[in-house]
């Protein structure tokens, strides 16, 4: 198996269980944020269901990269979190799909501007922003859930309150 | 090419590095705020990440755990300056666990907490880091919720992206 192709079983894995978790995200609490600078829930679902493409095509690109701007777009509607999703998934399984073991390993700068910011494999790019930065909103989306009364799904575990080492 | 014992315990480093930080900027106060009546408090949900790396790097010693058994040296503290302490010792010796594992064994199934067989290498990836990783992003909203500043994870914070934002507007004014 290529790097690639493992990390992608992964990605397919883990997007099945993010998509338990944002189809459950209520069309009605889109604007709510749990503090007043705190990303909405919409903002929050949607950089959740468009990381992986959005990443696999800053580190697919040819290096070096520009850093990109961060915004923080909201959805019109909850209905758009799966599709986005979908799509995202889609784009990454393609882009990293492409990379074989001499390109993924290989080095790759982020600049602003004229500046280098860093230069690291594209595995640990990927590993780390592609996928484990992924997880870590996907660990704050389940707070807001719980905060607005939504049950939430098992994501590695038993869910709920059920602490097997209490 | 670094083999995937030595992917792993680099990753599990600089994640648990991150944990630290996100543990030494809770609230002092913040030991018992529980934002969800029926979810954990702060202590709760920060100990679990302790319990994470112990509970997962024994099963895997192990080849099973019963996850209701008290591992000794496991009791939760109980005040927030105690936390990170408690997590770095926890950690230090799962790692040490996990670093005595070979190659071959990375293949070898084990018994996991859900009673499936599964083999070490994605119980050491899933059962321990993305886990731990999915309740730290948790902690890290109860630590905003508390008052506190949750440190740059996989980017710069709050704070740190208005400052940069600050920076820009006023280079370029």
């Amino acid at each position: 198996m290529t790097i690639a192709e493992s990390l992608l079983q992964e990605l397919d894995q883990e997007t099945q269980t993010t998509r338990r978790v944002l189809e459950r995200v209520p069309n009605d609490k889109l604007d709510w944020r749990p503090a007043p600078k705190a990303r909405t829930l919409g903002q929050l679902a949607l950089h959740i269901a468009t990381v992986p493409g959005a990443v696999a095509s800053l580190v697919a690109a040819p290096s070096p990269v520009q850093a990109p701007t961060f915004v923080d777009p909201a959805p019109q509607s909850a209905a758009e979190l799966l599709p986005a999703l979908a799509a995202s998934v889609a784009k990454a399984r393609e882009l990293v799909g492409g990379l074989d073991d001499a390109a993924i390993t290989a080095p790759w700068t982020m600049m602003s501007g004229n500046r280098e910011l860093f230069t690291l494999p594209r595995i640990a790019m990927l590993r780390s922003i592609m996928l484990n930065h992924w997880y870590h909103h996907r660990g704050q989306l389940s707070v807001y859930l719980r905060l607005l009364g939504v049950a939430i799904p098992s994501i590695y575990g038993p869910s709920a309150d059920e602490n097997p080492f209490a | 090419m670094a083999s995937e014992l030595d992917t792993f315990l680099q990753t599990w480093d600089g994640e648990a590095k991150k944990t630290l930080a996100l543990l030494r900027a809770l609230p002092a106060d913040s030991y018992d705020f529980r934002p969800d009546t029926g979810g954990r408090s702060v202590g709760e949900l920060a100990w679990h990440l302790a319990e994470g790396d112990a509970y997962t790097s024994q099963l895997v010693e192990k080849g099973s755990l019963d996850p209701s058994v008290r591992l000794p040296g496991l009791e939760r503290p109980r005040e927030v300056a105690a936390l990170a302490p408690g997590y770095e010792r926890v950690h230090a010796e799962a790692v040490e666990r996990v670093r005595r594992l070979t190659a071959d064994d990375l293949g070898r199934r084990v018994r996991y907490f859900d009673g499936s067989e599964r083999p070490i290498a994605s119980i050491l990836w899933e059962g321990i880091l993305f886990h731990h990783i999915h309740h730290r992003g948790q902690l890290s909203v109860l630590c905003r919720l508390a008052g506190g500043a949750s440190p740059g994870c996989f980017g710069p914070n709050r704070e740190e992206t208005a400052a940069m934002k600050a920076a820009r507007a006023s280079a370029s004014s």
